[in-house]
């Protein structure tokens, strides 16, 4: 890992326009990665995690609208041509999608579809081969994710596989040839236990040898811990607490980080989990001060229910957004 | 194979249906009031001829005899005597039933292949003044009957501006000695291609007008299909790996796009038959639904009968074909249909 | 509204209202949902009022005024006038009324009987009953549904009443079979099975549990069946197997038209326009349900 700064994203807003009015899921968001570094987006299910990987590929739902800057390797992404954009997606970032079971064409088999991910990708960087090297390639690919018999696999359609193949089957597609960021979204929840350790070991490895920068979205504390180098904690589309993983696991500082830690079932067996009573915001009209504030026991009436809590450094590296919290 | 079983069993049924619908449809033509014999023979003619015909068409036999009859008479191939023509029902079908063939199957070309064309159109112009005149031409090419069609288009092109012929199947005096009885594949086939022009172009109006129905629908259908699949999380995965625009448009969203509009052309080729019924009428055509409306309101009972048995068959034939066109489409049915 | 949204029937009546003012919001930000819903009342208004609102309401009738026949359109006679030099506008207002009356009727009785049918198959699935209903329905769709309303209606005498009962007897097998396929689904539902534990009998469970649960695709079907049924009626009216002479029918008029082109074209274009516009209206009604009824579903 060096220090060379590969994302930066400032003041990041999407806006999804529905029936009622308008829900604004991601307010302020701003975090940054340095090349081969390997990030934790951790939240609840609904928290702004997958909203913000699509808006970082400009994937976004038509409803939607998004505002601020993302600074990829020093150039804004959302300012840069449609076909620049395509060799930004085809050689530098990619995005494993959450339910593998949507996000694979049912009526195309994953030879046509892995083929065709990697025939664009080689197209953007101006490298030839016929077709038998790129169907190589691809079978690589699968066998890399463990897949067993690729060459089935390959002739396979989607509904054919159980959950958990097409799982592996989506990120063999994202990493089939060479990226600079992968995307991960919530790579192992459809795994059982053991295929996500591997899975999870799998990108460690891409990590090291490629140099390969990871972000990965995830509400698996466990996996937050083995896999990343820091955490991003979210919560209601705003980004509650960054800071380096062993940070935040000794020493987490925001309500919302602690609450989260302590619903992590102990292996001491010493009662349950304790939870966090009340349930997560409505996005369309979300409580004008802190976003957590509604279910914080900390929480004061005043500052909390009014006024956005700013990130402030907290020590070195570790940076939260409450009012309660006093920087040393 | 599964699908092969499964399309079996399918037809297997809808024979048995057909054969139950034509005991309704028998039961129902001989109950009801009124002598067959003596409206085919007219009100002069003698109370002994009357009699004979009656019994000659076994009308003076039980319901029960007339059916099992006529049944294995039909399995012969052999459908009576027709009282509107006065000959063999099987005879005049073999006439007629190539003309609609003929006139159904042009229409359904065109309604298939302009029907997903504008669909993909008006969704490629998603949003722009395209996509809307081209929806409003949907919505009124659905809500407008066929027969108003063949009226409007023989009004038009028939007296307004003349570019194409409105009546018959052929010019006068053209022709060609039958193989199929459809004129274009036999002239084709004979190698007289001034006169597969010349039918060609006869078929032109009648099949547009019986098409645009359909064509409407499978816009409609097509359009709201490519725009519901265009945010679901295959397209957007495909999207963010970089493939581009127009390979997703073409091979990933028109692919699963369509197949709710194949589905549906089974019931489409049968509305086509049953609004042939009336467009034949109108441009003149003669062809088995014309044939079918006058046996109709002649009360012929025989050809009524055959005509129904005949629609019924081909409208399996057609279901059939789309199950298999279904299957070729999308692999989840073609894999999956024993399940 | 209110009628619709009764099929959740464990809603308060403030709940209800509630919901009929959401539906009623939603349907009213699209434009369309408003073209459709205000040309169904208009056009309903105006086949109940049709002595009031035609300018010749005699004309409906056998009136014979040749001096004024075969006139063009104009401010006098809107629509021009026939042959026999009848108001084409009266004969098309009172039109309304038979085309009207037989979507009304055709749906009236399909739709309860199609709908008990289908529930009781799918209730009862697997077993005899069920075979028997669901080959039933294959019978009447062996042929496509306006060839079978053709052949009855040509069977039995051409009137009215007989071309309402040649539609409704091939149009209830929709709705068996839309019915029978929900009923199948909500077989699995934990209160349909509670029901079945507690010795509810399936009298109940099918018009009590079930029911209320497939209401709203059914209507939904049942605004955009009115549109089909219309114009399979007016095919039916146009080879004369409908309301015969002299009461109008808007098939029939056109028909009648047809003979008189290209000259006389308003006596075909009029009737031909006002049947795409009583078809376009429901269908822009029932377009609109069933947005409704969709995005609710989605939340």
């Amino acid at each position: 890992m060096n220090d060379t700064v590969l994302l930066e994203v400032k003041d990041l807003n999407v806006h999804y326009r529905v029936y009622e009015g308008l829900l604004h899921v991601l307010n302020d968001i701003s975090f940054s990665l340095v090349e081969g570094e390997r990030l934790g987006l951790v939240g609840e299910t609904g928290c702004g995690k997958t909203t913000t990987f699509r808006a970082l590929l400009r994937v976004l739902d038509s409803n939607a609208t998004s505002r601020g800057t993302i600074l990829y390797k020093g150039k804004d992404l959302s300012r840069i041509s449609h076909p620049e954009l395509l060799n930004m997606r085809r050689t530098e970032m990619s995005m494993i999608f959450q339910d593998p079971t949507s996000s694979l064409n049912p009526v195309f088999t994953v030879g046509e579809q892995i083929t065709s991910v990697i025939k664009a990708s080689l197209q953007a960087r101006n490298v030839n081969l016929n077709k038998n090297d790129v169907k190589n390639i691809a079978l690589k690919a699968l066998s890399d994710v463990l897949l067993p018999d690729p060459e089935r696999i390959f002739e396979s359609y989607p509904f054919q596989l159980s959950g958990g193949m097409r799982q592996r089957v989506c990120i063999a597609m994202s990493v089939a040839t060479e990226r600079k960021l992968l995307l991960a979204d919530e790579p192992g929840t459809s795994l059982d236990v053991t295929i996500q350790d591997q899975i999870l070991r799998l990108l460690n490895n891409l990590v090291k040898t490629t140099g390969m920068s990871v972000i990965l979205a995830t509400h698996s504390l466990g996996v937050v811990r083995e896999a990343t180098d820091r955490v991003c904690v979210m919560y209601g589309g705003e980004i509650v607490e960054i800071g380096p993983t062993r940070l935040i696991f000794a020493n987490p500082l925001h309500p919302y980080t602690k609450a989260l830690l302590a619903c992590v079932p102990k292996l001491t067996g010493e009662g349950f989990a304790e939870g966090i009573p009340g349930e997560m915001i409505g996005y369309l009209n979300p409580p004008p001060g802190c976003r957590f504030q509604p279910r914080c026991i900390f929480a004061d009436k005043g500052e909390c229910s009014q006024r956005k809590p700013e990130l402030k450094i907290y020590e070195k590296d570790h940076f939260v957004a409450c009012h309660v919290i006093n920087p040393n | 194979m599964e699908i092969f079983r499964f399309i079996c069993k399918r037809t297997l049924w809808s024979l048995v249906a057909l054969v139950g619908l034509s005991i309704i449809i028998f039961t129902l033509s001989r109950v009801v009031p009124g002598d067959p014999a003596r409206m085919a023979l007219g009100p002069r003619a003698t109370e002994e001829a009357v009699e004979a015909l009656r019994s000659e068409l076994k009308l003076d036999q039980p319901v029960m005899y007339q059916y099992f009859h006529w049944i294995t008479s039909v399995l012969k191939g052999d459908f009576g005597l027709s009282l509107m023509t006065m000959r063999s029902v099987t005879d005049d079908i073999k006439i007629y039933l190539p003309a609609t063939l003929e006139l159904v199957i042009v229409a359904a070309i065109i309604q298939c292949v302009f029907g997903i064309f504008l669909g993909v159109l008006a969704t490629a112009s998603q949003g722009s003044y395209m996509d809307y005149f081209l929806r409003i031409v949907a919505y009124i090419g659905v809500v407008t009957p066929s027969f108003v069609f063949a009226v409007l288009f023989m009004l038009l092109f028939g007296y307004k501006w003349p570019i194409l012929p409105v009546l018959g199947r052929t010019s006068v005096g053209l022709g060609v000695q039958p193989i199929t009885g459809m004129i274009v594949v036999d002239s084709i086939l004979r190698g007289d291609f001034p006169v597969a022009v010349d039918a060609f172009v006869h078929l032109l109006l009648p099949a547009t007008a019986l098409a645009m129905n359909g064509m409407a629908q499978l816009a409609r259908i097509t359009r709201s299909s490519m725009i519901d699949n265009s945010e679901r999380d295959y397209i957007v995965m495909e999207t963010a790996q970089g493939l581009s625009k127009r390979e997703i448009f073409f091979k990933y969203l028109l692919r699963p796009s369509v197949i709710p509009a194949v589905s549906v052309l089974a019931l489409q080729i049968g509305a086509l038959f049953a609004n042939a019924f009336l467009v034949e009428s109108i441009f003149n055509w003669p062809g088995l639904s014309r044939y079918g409306v006058e046996a109709m309101l002649f009360k012929d009972l025989n050809a009524v009968s055959a005509v129904i048995c005949i629609v019924g068959f081909v409208f399996i034939i057609a279901n059939i074909f789309v199950d298999i066109l279904v299957a070729i489409i999308d692999p989840r049915i073609r894999l999956k249909a024993g399940e | 509204m209110i009628i619709f949204m009764s099929a959740d029937k464990y809603g308060s009546l403030r709940n209800l209202t509630d919901k009929a003012k959401r539906a009623w919001y939603r349907l009213s930000k699209n434009k369309l949902s408003i073209v459709g819903f205000i040309g169904v009342i208009v056009i309903v208004l105006a086949a109940i009022f049709a002595p009031y609102i035609a300018p010749y309401p005699s004309h409906a009738g056998k009136v014979v005024d040749f001096i004024n026949a075969n006139q063009p359109p104009s401010l006098k006679h809107l629509c021009g006038t026939d042959p026999m030099g009848r108001d084409v506008f009266s004969r098309i207002i009172f039109a309304l009324r038979s085309t009207l009356l037989m979507g009304v009727v055709v749906l009236s009785i399909s739709v309860p009987f199609g709908t008990t049918m289908g529930l009781i198959a799918g209730y009862f699935q697997g077993s005899l009953i069920d075979s028997f209903i669901t080959r039933l329905t294959d019978i009447f769709l062996a042929v496509p549904p306006l060839i079978l309303a053709l052949s009855v209606a040509a069977l039995l005498k051409p009137n009215l009443m007989n071309a309402m009962l040649a539609i409704t007897i091939t149009w209830w097998t929709w709705y068996a079979r839309l019915a029978y396929g929900m009923a199948v689904t909500l077989n699995r539902e934990y209160y349909v099975r509670s029901a079945q534990l507690l010795g509810a009998s399936w009298v109940h469970i099918i018009f009590r549990e079930m029911l209320p649960n497939c209401l709203s695709p059914i209507l939904t079907k049942m605004t955009l069946d009115m549109g089909i049924v219309i114009m399979t009626a007016a095919a039916l009216s146009f080879v004369g197997l409908g309301e015969q002479p002299p009461t109008p029918a808007l098939g029939t008029m056109i028909s009648d038209g047809a003979k008189y082109m290209p000259t006389q074209w308003w006596l075909t274009v009029f009737p031909a326009l006002a049947i795409m516009i009583i078809v376009l209206s429901f269908n822009l009604l029932g377009d609109s349900f069933r947005d409704l009824f969709s995005t609710e579903e989605k939340q």
